[in-house]
């Protein structure tokens, strides 16, 4: 598997966001969203990025989909260079990987019937013929489990399970390869979230497709991923298989993460640890490891270097100074975790 | 002991354009002093609904048909708005909502939003006119250093845009105790908050439980939320409480078919992604027998004939099934 050339890879990657602002185009420093990513996806394969708002996740999606320049680093896709284009040619040479919005709604226009709307993806593409638009958006609808005479409603006439259905449609008659998701199930409740859920299984299998899973629900990432890359202010901090990353969380923050997250049975017992303080602000980074201020075992080098990524086992990486090598991990054993907060 | 929020058989509904909106058909609860109770429900279940009841804001066209809301003994049913007002909301009845940043208004300072509640509904001990203002000041200062708000003397000075979400919500819950209630509904709280935020929020609001003596009214969706924070659990369908009792034995063995089928879909506990098939019935249109009947799997030819009644488990919850009948 490792022989074979990744679909997608992603190397050094940074991208700054802004650098004017405000009415008078006032300069201000640039806000650096996304610092030195490296990432790899191989064909099928689901990887499931993690992180907190302003972590830079959805940046990091925008900018492998095209929607977003890179400032520095290459993307890969099949091994042939896609990257340093401006968007519109980004979009062109890149319509294997397809972007799914987070809100489905806000993504379709209201004044158009859905089948119109899936059917101008079509004819942006190339597709001319009226009649092979019609049919090919009728069986798309089929395959994410509508009915396909529901071409003719409008997106108010939806309920947000159904949106999330009438989104992948689109984006799926574009025959993607990639999907980049963002967050496609926030907002929807667990029922509804188990058959959106399900159904990209399904997609994945009978499309042969690959997915990104941008997401901060842990118990979703773990049920659904293959990988698992941590992302802390613009950095991958940690990435491993999903098994290894749930039953030994190495790096402090994924640890405090994974304490944090509720869960029904029982808490995942890593870390009784309350992380202090609010997660920080990318206009505003540290030298040095940006966990620093956070982190429970910080030490002296953590202020002055920042840590790169370093393999502990196979497919493990950790970007820390403390727990990179391999003997660090096995001294810090998990302290058994309280069941339930303070009682 | 009598609970300190008591309420019967509660049935709201909703004047709309296409005809009477059945919201809330019968929904019973108590929450003893104390303790933590996690109402939970998908959206369109009625949480909203039942909240507004209990704090007596319900929208226009919105009509109580029957129950009755017990608080500390008094039924708060039969209170006048002038008296809502003076004696109950805020005093005796603090409220936590969804998202922090739209209950603040972002053109008045955070002293100025704050110590208005106060000023309306503090209890009264003896002091007027400045002293009063300052005896509110100080309870607040201190408020807000047991919430751990960073600087609380010049947080008061500042405007809601210059806090993070997570500390907006914790001025929030300083403004819902301010006024020493007994009882705290909290509408979601932490729903737009990161998992670490979300985690230091629930911590916070455990302590101050006990701290403060206070009971907790919680409305989520999540029940990894509920698995931490609370002691008792009531489970809403359609308008009906369908599963109510002790947290621990109800996400251990679920007992109604619909609590069942909503923690098989929950991901930690999914085998594989099923989900419920068909959809929350309108409040439009209730069916005349369960309301869960149309998609339950154990459905019975009794179920959609008339309404279950409700029973009693061997772990103590009430269960709203032919099954427990």
């Amino acid at each position: 598997m490792t022989s074979a050339t990744p679909l997608l890879s992603v190397r050094n990657a940074s991208v700054l966001l802004g650098g004017r602002k405000g009415f008078l185009r006032k300069t201000v420093p640039p806000v650096r969203a996304v610092t030195d990513v490296s990432l790899e996806l191989r064909e099928g394969e689901i990887l499931s990025l993690v992180g907190e708002s302003g972590c830079g996740k959805t940046t990091l999606g925008r900018t492998i989909v095209g929607l977003q320049r890179e400032s520095a680093g290459q993307i890969l896709l099949d091994g042939k260079e896609v990257g340093g284009q401006p968007t519109e040619m980004a979009r062109r040479t890149r319509k294997a990987i397809q972007y799914v919005h987070q809100d489905a709604g806000a993504a379709l226009d209201p004044w158009w019937s859905i089948g119109r709307t899936l059917a101008e993806g079509l004819l942006i593409h190339g597709v001319r013929g009226a009649g092979e638009r019609r049919d090919r958006v009728a069986e798309m609808l089929a395959a994410v489990g509508l009915d396909p005479g529901w071409g003719r409603r409008y997106p108010h006439e939806f309920s947000g399970g159904q949106l999330r259905r009438v989104a992948l449609a689109r984006i799926l008659l574009l025959k993607p390869r990639l999907l980049v998701l963002d967050e496609p199930t926030s907002g929807l409740d667990m029922s509804v979230q188990a058959t959106v859920l399900n159904l990209l299984l399904e997609l994945r299998e009978r499309f042969s497709l690959t997915y990104l899973f941008i997401s901060h629900d842990l118990s979703v990432v773990e049920r659904l991923s293959d990988r698992v890359a941590i992302m802390y202010l613009g950095r991958i901090v940690e990435t491993a298989p999903a098994r290894r990353i749930f039953t030994q969380p190495t790096h402090p923050y994924t640890r405090i993460l994974l304490a944090a997250a509720p869960r029904l049975n029982g808490r995942r017992g890593t870390e009784n640890v309350v992380v202090r303080g609010d997660p920080p602000s990318p206009a505003h980074v540290r030298a040095g490891c940006a966990f620093a201020d956070r982190c429970p075992i910080v030490e002296s080098i953590c202020r002055d270097e920042v840590p790169t990524l370093a393999e502990i086992t196979a497919g493990h990486r950790v970007a820390c100074h403390k727990r990179a090598t391999g003997s660090a991990v096995m001294e810090q054993p998990a302290p058994a975790g309280a069941a339930r907060l303070a009682s | 002991m009598i609970p300190l929020l008591d309420i019967r058989s509660l049935k709201v509904s909703i004047r709309t354009d296409e005809g009477m909106a059945n919201v809330l058909d019968d929904v019973s609860l108590d929450l003893r002093k104390g303790r933590i109770l996690g109402v939970v429900g998908e959206s369109g279940c009625g949480k909203s609904t039942l909240i507004r009841a209990v704090m007596g804001i319900l929208p226009r066209g919105a009509h109580i048909d029957r129950g009755e809301i017990w608080f500390e003994g008094e039924n708060l049913l039969v209170f006048s708005e002038d008296e809502l007002n003076r004696t109950v909301r805020s005093s005796r009845i603090g409220f936590i909502p969804q998202d922090p940043l739209l209950a603040l208004n972002p053109v008045f300072k955070i002293g100025a939003q704050l110590l208005e509640v106060m000023r309306w509904h503090a209890p009264d001990d003896g002091s007027r006119g400045t002293e009063r203002r300052w005896r509110h000041v100080r309870r607040l200062v201190e408020l807000l250093r047991r919430m751990q708000v960073p600087d609380p003397e010049t947080a008061l000075e500042r405007y809601p845009h210059q806090f993070s979400g997570g500390q907006r919500q914790r001025l929030l819950i300083a403004a819902a105790l301010a006024c020493s209630p007994q009882l705290v509904i909290a509408d979601e709280p932490t729903t737009a908050l990161d998992v670490t935020t979300q985690h230091q929020i629930l911590l916070l609001l455990r302590e101050l439980v006990e701290e403060f003596g206070i009971s907790l009214l919680f409305v989520t969706h999540d029940f990894g939320v509920v698995a931490e924070l609370c002691d008792d659990l009531c489970v809403i369908y359609a308008g009906q409480t369908v599963e109510a009792g002790r947290v621990g034995p109800i996400l251990e063995a679920p007992s109604h078919p619909y609590t069942r089928a909503l923690l098989a879909c929950h991901p930690d506990r999914a085998t594989s992604f099923v989900g419920i098939p068909g959809l929350v019935p309108s409040p439009l249109a209730r069916p005349a027998g369960c309301q869960f009947a149309p998609r339950c799997r154990d459905v019975r030819s009794s179920c959609q004939a008339a309404p279950p009644p409700t029973g009693r488990t061997r772990s103590g919850a009430e269960v709203r099934c032919v099954q427990y009948a």
